[in-house]
């Protein structure tokens, strides 16, 4: 099955290329984002939608095909662990080296990115190749947080903030994330879209359809 | 060109270096350079025919130094994809490690070729690595220079260290000095109401400009104080910077009883420091590492004699007993002795000013280092 639909214009445009940024991936799992984001990768591999995913295992670095989806498992380059929030942009060009060999190898349609850990990437991704973004989030940092003020909370915000900024289509779990991105980050209403990530597929794979549509729109 | 800084944000020598390496590039070739914002610089300006873009960057409070170096990162990288996807650029020059997370994105989402400037080391720095903080630097430092298609080093002796540290084959490296604008430090009038300003009229004055960090060696200097003043008791000491170690600078020139004849400037202009440099009669360079020491050049182009520590690209640039005195580093008796010696002869002063200009003046120019940048450049394109 292929995802189809009409532009504005009566064109049929399909989501046939996704590349997914997560930070987790099955076998690594340390919470929700891995399994969320493998039912929405083999998801839509199953209706016939090219997925690949980059993500980071340390341990498992490289390349392979598992149900029908590309995955490249990346490694840090700077092995010191000293912060997530060192961590996090270091890890961002290894992101973008596997993602940016499938865009020129394949192509690709739509970035979606899970959490802000990805964001660096995929915003980059956005600009540079001028793809569509969609980003997740499960969660932001002040209700992870009780420290909502410390300075590694204040970073994190500011990262979280600057993809939802440049995402076409904002995806969040509750109203309460929505709330705090409107109220607190300042992303347009318009774009965020409530959704149950991991429990409702099809709903997130309509939504990585609208941002397709809207981005195609935009460009013609 | 990405650089953390550049004028007028100025920490060290790395915004004198791109300042001027960029202007001298720009007669060649389109340069854009994508720098950190500063209060009341423009966010766009033509300098000299380079493009310079002021990014608004991350301004929170931040842990420390490098998790801001990174969210800094962040807003560079923005700007610089939003830049390459409006224009072609053939290369992106990365100074130093501030950067390098930023110019490595870009160049793996781009396809364009990197090259680095490595302007010192975090080992070379620290004397070693010996926290995780420290390491993080160092590996990104070495992951750096694997990236890079070239790295430039700014002397034969970073050139080894950084062979040495990272593992970089030495036909990837190349030795390409800092220079210094002839027309801009020369030797000058004395500029009299400044003088009053730090010395009495009959005090010599022996200078020190550079930041207040350890691998600068200034506490070697404060403790020849008590030596010089013996032989040479109307002499001031101008100290010019700013750093963490002013506080214990100060502490040590009190505990030697030599606070009254220690002047520390703190953060003064670039006029001023032009300004002290003419009214110097001796200039102290007593780094414990230095990976070129742009300071000691300036010195010497504006015709002071220099005592200059016989180390890294110090080693380098001065030529002992004729455009300077060379002594070994973090040795106060040496710096006093060679002090003592140029302060009580007029005659070695006059001679080694006028040949430290003349070899400042025909090593290193800025167009010479324009054309080894550019060579480098284009052999990336030779294959």
């Amino acid at each position: 099955m292929l995802h189809a639909l009409s532009s504005r214009d009566g064109r049929v445009m399909a989501l046939k290329k996704v590349l997914v940024l997560t930070p987790e991936y099955p076998p690594r799992t340390l919470g929700n984002v891995s399994i969320n984001a493998h039912s929405v990768s083999r998801r839509m591999a199953q209706d016939g939608i090219l997925t690949s995913v980059v993500t980071f295992d340390d341990w498992r670095p490289g390349e392979t095909v598992e149900e029908g989806i590309r995955i490249s498992r990346i490694a840090s380059p700077i092995r010191t662990f000293y912060s997530i929030l060192t961590w996090t942009p270091l890890i961002t060009p290894e992101f973008v080296k596997a993602s940016s060999k499938i865009i020129r190898g394949e192509g690709v349609d739509l970035v979606l990115s899970f959490e802000w850990t990805t964001g660096m990437s995929a915003m980059t991704i956005r600009t540079i190749h001028d793809l569509p973004l969609v980003c997740t989030y499960h969660s932001v940092e002040s209700q992870r947080n009780p420290l909502r003020d410390s300075p590694i909370s204040q970073g994190i915000s500011y990262l979280e903030r600057e993809v939802a900024n440049a995402a076409e289509l904002v995806a969040v779990t509750n109203d309460d994330t929505a709330k705090i991105l409107r109220e607190e980050y300042g992303i347009s209403a318009t774009k965020i879209v409530v959704t149950r990530l991991g429990k409702d597929v099809g709903s997130l794979i309509s939504i990585c359809r609208q941002a397709v549509e809207g981005h195609e729109s935009a460009n013609a | 060109m990405l650089s953390w800084e550049y004028p007028p944000r100025k920490v060290g020598g790395l915004a004198t270096h791109v300042f001027e390496l960029s202007k001298a590039i720009a007669e060649r070739v389109e340069i854009h350079i994508v720098t950190c914002n500063f209060p009341g610089a423009l966010e766009l300006e033509s300098v000299g025919g380079a493009v310079v873009h002021r990014i608004n960057v991350y301004s929170a409070p931040s842990p420390d130094f490098l998790t801001w170096a990174m969210l800094m990162n962040a807003s560079l990288l923005r700007a610089g994809c939003e830049l390459t996807s409006e224009r072609r650029f053939d290369m992106i020059h990365c100074h130093d490690w501030l950067v390098a997370q930023a110019c490595v994105t870009i160049k793996h989402a781009t396809g364009i070729p990197l090259v680095a400037t490595i302007h010192s080391t975090e080992s070379g720095r620290r004397h070693g690595i010996h926290t995780d903080y420290q390491r993080v630097i160092h590996e990104i430092e070495g992951w750096l220079t694997y990236e890079a298609s070239r790295i430039v080093c700014c002397s034969w002796s970073m050139v080894n260290e950084v062979a040495g540290l990272f593992n970089v084959p030495r036909d990837k490296i190349w030795m390409i000095p800092n220079g210094v604008d002839p027309e801009i430090y020369r030797p000058g009038a004395i500029d009299r109401s400044l003088r009053d300003k730090y010395a009495d009229p009959n005090e010599k004055i022996v200078l020190y400009v550079g930041r207040l960090v350890p691998e600068k060696g200034v506490n070697v200097l404060i403790g020849a104080i008590p030596r010089i003043l013996f032989a040479h008791p109307n002499t001031k000491f101008i100290i010019v910077g700013e750093g963490y170690s002013r506080e214990m600078l100060s502490s040590l020139s009190k505990s030697l009883g030599v606070d009254r004849k220690v002047f520390f400037t703190r953060y003064v202009s670039d006029d001023e420091v032009k300004g002290l440099l003419g009214l110097a009669d001796v200039q102290v360079v007593p780094s414990i590492y230095e990976p070129f020491g742009i300071v000691c050049l300036e010195a010497m182009a504006s015709g002071i004699p220099v005592v200059a520590s016989d180390t890294g690209g110090l080693s380098e640039i001065v030529e002992d007993g004729v455009t300077g005195l060379k002594v070994p580093s973090d040795n106060s008796n040496a710096i006093a002795y060679a002090v003592n010696r140029l302060l009580s002869d007029s005659a070695l002063r006059e001679s080694m000013s006028k040949r430290a200009r003349e070899r400042a003046l025909a090593k290193f120019s800025w167009k010479a280092i324009a054309d080894l940048t550019t060579q480098m450049y284009d052999s990336i394109f030779i294959k």
